[in-house]
């Protein structure tokens, strides 16, 4: 089941941590967990559930797929690989410009005091 | 046990995410376990609460999402909207989650403050659950998980050797110890351990203490020090070995108040004075299949090592036991080829396993009994959280009124129940202590394993876990029923009418309480029955009519044949004073201990069997068969002359003279056994007896005439009252009698042969005692959930139920109404609890007696309990109901 990519957005965090996670490279579950626990500086530590959850949904919704490979010598048979597909890339990328648009209303409203928008203000 | 743990938690979450993800959701688990436990306990701890928390809320949510139809693919539900804007927003954000279910455990405590009797009684249940969850898990963890108490015990084996053909196990000598001890790459180390019996004199009567003989080098095969003190040094082993002891931790608190000024002190074994120089640190134990617990830990000489010793190797980590008995049997080979005609095979079995063999069965099956109380406290909670809910129905549906969401009012149940959870978790863990005090009084002479239960760092993280599972497990159901009752919307107008749906629900409950409540009953009854059945049976003598006192004469002051003898004939005059004594007679032992003699077998001049056999049975006297009232076959029993002589005769069991005799006559048969064994014959064939105790595996039989070097300085007298005495009443005089002939001479055993038969019972009368234990409690929770649900119908139904009898309804009828759906829960329990009786008995067939499984009887009477149990609980709210006053019933509804 594919789904255009401007409806899946708004994500939720831990949607949108794993498909940043998976953009760089396929992963493991493992390696994820730790991923979007790093890049939320600690606010969300998911579970083997929760996590496992998200990531079938995502497979379900084709954003990402399980990659078919031969587990590498001394790895555990029962690791599985995941990898962001090209609507998964679309989501992510629309998913950060939804944001971007946010944090771009949010500073002119100087509610965002980090940010300076940047020259592409329009994805 | 993690995995299979993990296993249980990812119930929690729908079927197709466990088919698809189940694997590599433990897989990543078990990398996240393997970091936490670098990290200490706590980590470990912290990650399986965590753990337990995710899977429950994430199966809850799933189910919850198909609940409501929901169960969109493309909108991840959760925090939408709290994007990364900022760590400072989301560490708000996170607050106000904490904030909110902090409110929701407030208001559950509220709740459950207003109702203390629920609440006590709830609680309760989930405690008595959970203790006798967590008592018989520290059990398993002492016995199954953790059998050897050491950090590397799951690589401890022991080392045999064995000669070529043989299966027969020998202790390994010298040479194969040197051997072994040369494959470094797979043995971390080769120790030889032995094990004695010291007798401890010079304190009044002596008392025989268990010893260990270690050399110093055990200290780093466990990696245990001594916790006072010092250990051996290489110089007390050589030789004979000197006289130092150091004391075992329990040994040192019972005997010595755990005082340190015990080192240096001496203590008298054997008539000598061994100095003490140190104390072991608790817990430790002898790694051999041995489980017998050891008070003196001693030095093993190196004229002890010449003898046979235990030797336990330690495997390297990653080797495994086949792996090492590959190297041996390469070894072997090698030696083979190199022309040694004298070469030993080495054999190695994986300690901790062989140790727990005996009781894997027994436990097991006490594991199942305690998950199935542990649902039945669930289900008895959940029933009672569901007549709650729907007291509260009013004030939800306000809640709802005010923007309450279904999510909103299931937290509130969940947040109940899992408060419940907790105090009952915590009640738990008090009563699992008076628990692991109760299996310790249980426990039986044979089964010192248990003693090392206790509450550990892995049983709290269990009894944490099954307390989160329950809570939620608990709740779950009654959550459901309030997302369902939202659904519908307010479906009474009074809100106190539960639909029918509803009070199906918790008759259902109620049948799967008492299905539950089956399955341990029949097998509780299954092992009442068997147990009762051995104590009952026949064990081939009058047990019940012999008294049997072992005697042991200290060697250093009874060193020559005429000491011992005069010492055996006066000690015998002496008995013989005994008020109400009718005879007595000497033997090398009686059933169910005795001698063996094992090797491979000779009738008359043909040549010796290909297969060893193994005879077992006492050295004797002429008058044995008659006192112990043990029948003579065929033949006759040994004469007097024969035993004065120690003449080369034997009368053989039953069992044994027609395998080694097959069809001929066994009288006048010459037998050998070995090589160089004098043929001795056949003059008598007798019954066989439970050598080995009721429950023992029979086994073939020969007896011997005692003679007076057969064994110099241990016998045992068998006394026999006078007919219709107790022999009970003949223990403490003999006891009396053999102390004041000399206190050194050692008392080893006075008891009379029944109790001595009956306590090789110790694991089937262990195992029915926690049977029953868990069978009654599955009975009173069944019989209280059935007492609150037809309670609180007849409370709802007070108005129904007060019109019926204004129009002319009697109690009969009326009985029958507030029955009816009772009686077909229970009749529905019952049906559906025989498949369940089935597969559980297939699970633990081999702790049963096939005969008993088919016996009718026994369901018979289960069901026959039950439907007692259900009447009894049924019994005051029926009555209530019958005596409701019409007028008053209409008036107040």
């Amino acid at each position: 089941m594919t789904v255009e990519s401007e409806e899946m957005v708004p994500l939720s965090p831990l949607t949108m941590s794993i498909l940043l996670a998976l953009a760089d490279g396929e992963s493991h579950g493992y390696a994820l967990m730790k991923d979007v626990k790093r890049q939320s500086r600690g606010v969300l530590r998911p579970g083997t559930g929760s996590l496992y959850a998200a990531l079938q949904r995502l497979i379900d919704a084709g954003l990402i797929d399980e990659a078919e490979r031969a587990p590498a010598p001394g790895e555990d048979p029962r690791r599985k690989h995941y990898g962001i597909t090209e609507t998964g890339r679309q989501a992510a990328r629309a998913e950060a410009a939804r944001m971007l648009r946010v944090l771009e209303i949010a500073h002119s409203k100087s509610l965002a005091p980090g940010f300076s928008p940047g020259p592409r203000s329009d994805a | 046990m993690n995995a299979r743990l993990h296993g249980c938690l990812r119930r929690f979450l729908p079927r197709r995410l466990r088919i698809r993800q189940g694997e590599a959701m433990a897989e990543a688990f078990d990398v996240a376990l393997r970091e936490a436990r670098a990290d200490g306990l706590r980590a470990v701890v912290r990650l399986w609460c965590r753990e337990t928390y995710d899977l429950g809320r994430t199966g809850m949510m799933l189910r919850m999402a198909r609940l409501r139809g929901k169960a969109s693919a493309s909108t991840p539900r959760g925090d939408r909207g709290l994007a990364a804007a900022g760590p400072a927003l989301q560490r708000g954000a996170r607050r106000r989650v904490w904030v909110s279910v902090g409110a929701d455990v407030r208001a559950a405590a509220r709740t459950l403050r207003r109702r203390p009797a629920f609440t006590v009684f709830a609680a309760l249940t989930m405690a008595l659950g959970l203790a006798a969850a967590t008592s018989i898990f520290s059990a398993v963890e002492a016995v199954l998980i953790n059998p050897l108490p050491f950090a590397n015990g799951d690589r401890m084996v022991a080392l045999f050797e064995s000669s070529g053909s043989d299966r027969l196990l020998l202790s390994p000598g010298p040479e194969s110890i040197e051997r072994w001890r040369a494959q470094r790459d797979v043995l971390a180390g080769v120790e030889p351990v032995g094990s004695t019996t010291k007798r401890l004199t010079g304190q009044g009567a002596a008392a025989t203490v268990q010893v260990a003989l270690i050399r110093p080098q055990f200290h780093a095969l466990t990696d245990r020090s001594p916790l006072l003190g010092r250990t051996f040094t290489e110089e007390e082993i050589r030789g004979a070995g000197a006289h130092v002891v150091i004391l075992d931790h329990a040994f040192w608190r019972s005997r010595f108040d755990g005082s340190d000024e015990v080192l240096g002190s001496a203590l008298e074994l054997d008539g000598e004075p061994w100095t003490i120089v140190g104390v072991m640190p608790p817990r430790t134990v002898l790694p051999t299949f041995d489980t017998v617990a050891k008070q003196l830990w001693l030095p093993l000489s190196e004229e002890r090592q010449r003898g046979a010793t235990s030797v336990v190797g330690l495997l390297r980590t990653g080797v495994t036991v086949v792996g090492l008995t590959t190297r041996f049997d390469a070894l072997y080979g090698q030696a083979q080829a190199e022309g040694a005609s004298d070469a030993r095979r080495g054999t190695a079995l994986a300690i901790a396993e062989q140790r727990a063999l005996f009781l894997r069965g027994s436990l097991r099956l006490l594991s199942l009994a305690v998950g199935m109380l542990m649902l039945i406290a669930c289900l008895n909670v959940a029933n009672l959280l569901l007549g709650s809910t729907d007291a509260q129905r009013d004030d939800m549906q306000v809640r709802v009124a005010l923007g309450a969401t279904g999510w909103n009012l299931v937290r509130q149940v969940l947040a109940q129940s899992l408060l419940l959870a907790a105090i009952g978790g915590l009640g738990g863990l008090v009563l699992t202590r008076l628990g692991l005090a109760a299996l310790g009084a249980l426990r039986p002479d044979n089964l010192r394993l248990l003693d090392t239960a206790a509450i550990s760092a892995g049983t709290l993280i269990f009894a944490l876990t099954v307390t989160v599972a329950a809570g939620f497990g608990a709740g779950m159901l009654p959550a459901v029923a309030v997302i369902r009752g939202q659904r519908g919307g307010g479906r009474s107008p009074r809100g106190r009418q539960v639909g029918p749906a509803g009070q199906r629900l918790r008759w259902g409950l109620i049948a799967a309480e008492v299905a539950f409540s089956f399955v341990l009953l029949v097998t509780c009854l299954l092992v009442a029955v068997d147990l009762y059945r051995l104590q009952h049976s026949d064990v081939g003598f009058e047990a019940d009519r012999v008294a049997v006192v072992g005697v042991s004469l200290p060697p250093w002051k009874y060193d020559t044949t005429a000491a011992r003898r005069a010492a055996w004939d006066d000690l015998e005059v002496r008995l013989r004073g005994l008020p109400g004594l009718l005879e007595l007679t000497a033997s090398s032992e009686t059933p169910p201990s005795t001698g063996v003699a094992w090797g491979r077998v000779g009738i008359d001049d043909q040549p010796l069997s290909d297969e060893p056999y193994l005879l077992v049975g006492p050295a004797v006297r002429d008058d044995y068969f008659a006192i112990l009232g043990q029948r003579i076959v065929t033949g006759r029993a040994f004469t007097a002359a024969e035993v004065r002589d120690g003449s080369d005769v034997i009368v053989l069991g039953e069992q044994a003279a027609r395998s080694l005799l097959a069809g001929r006559d066994p009288l006048g048969a010459r037998l050998r056994i070995g090589e160089d064994d004098e043929p001795r014959t056949v003059v008598g064939v007798a019954a066989d007896v439970a050598m080995n105790g009721p429950a023992g595996v029979p086994e073939l039989q020969m007896y011997r005439p005692l003679v007076d070097d057969y064994s110099p300085n241990f016998r045992t007298i068998v006394l026999r009252p006078e007919a219709g005495d107790d022999p009970h009443d003949l223990l403490a005089p003999a006891r009396q009698v053999v102390v004041a002939e000399d206190p050194d001479i050692l008392v080893t055993e006075v008891a009379t042969a029944d109790d001595r038969m009956i306590a090789t019972l110790g694991r089937e009368r262990f195992l029915a005692g926690l049977m029953a234990t868990f069978a009654v409690l599955a009975l009173v929770l069944a019989a209280v959930g059935l007492y609150g649900v037809i309670a609180g119908l007849v409370a709802q139904r007070t108005r129904e139920l007060g019109i019926r009898m204004a129009l002319g309804a009697d109690a009969r009828r009326i009985r029958r109404t507030v029955l009816r759906g009772g009686a077909i829960a229970v009749a529905l329990g019952i049906v559906c609890g025989g498949p369940l009786v089935w597969a559980t008995l297939r699970l633990v067939a081999s702790t049963m007696v096939e005969e008993l499984v088919g016996s009718p009887l026994v369901y018979v009477s289960a069901i026959v309990v039950l439907a007692v149990t259900a009447l009894l609980a049924t019994y005051v709210p029926t009555r209530r109901a019958t005596r409701i006053d019409p007028i008053a019933a209409i008036r107040d509804a």
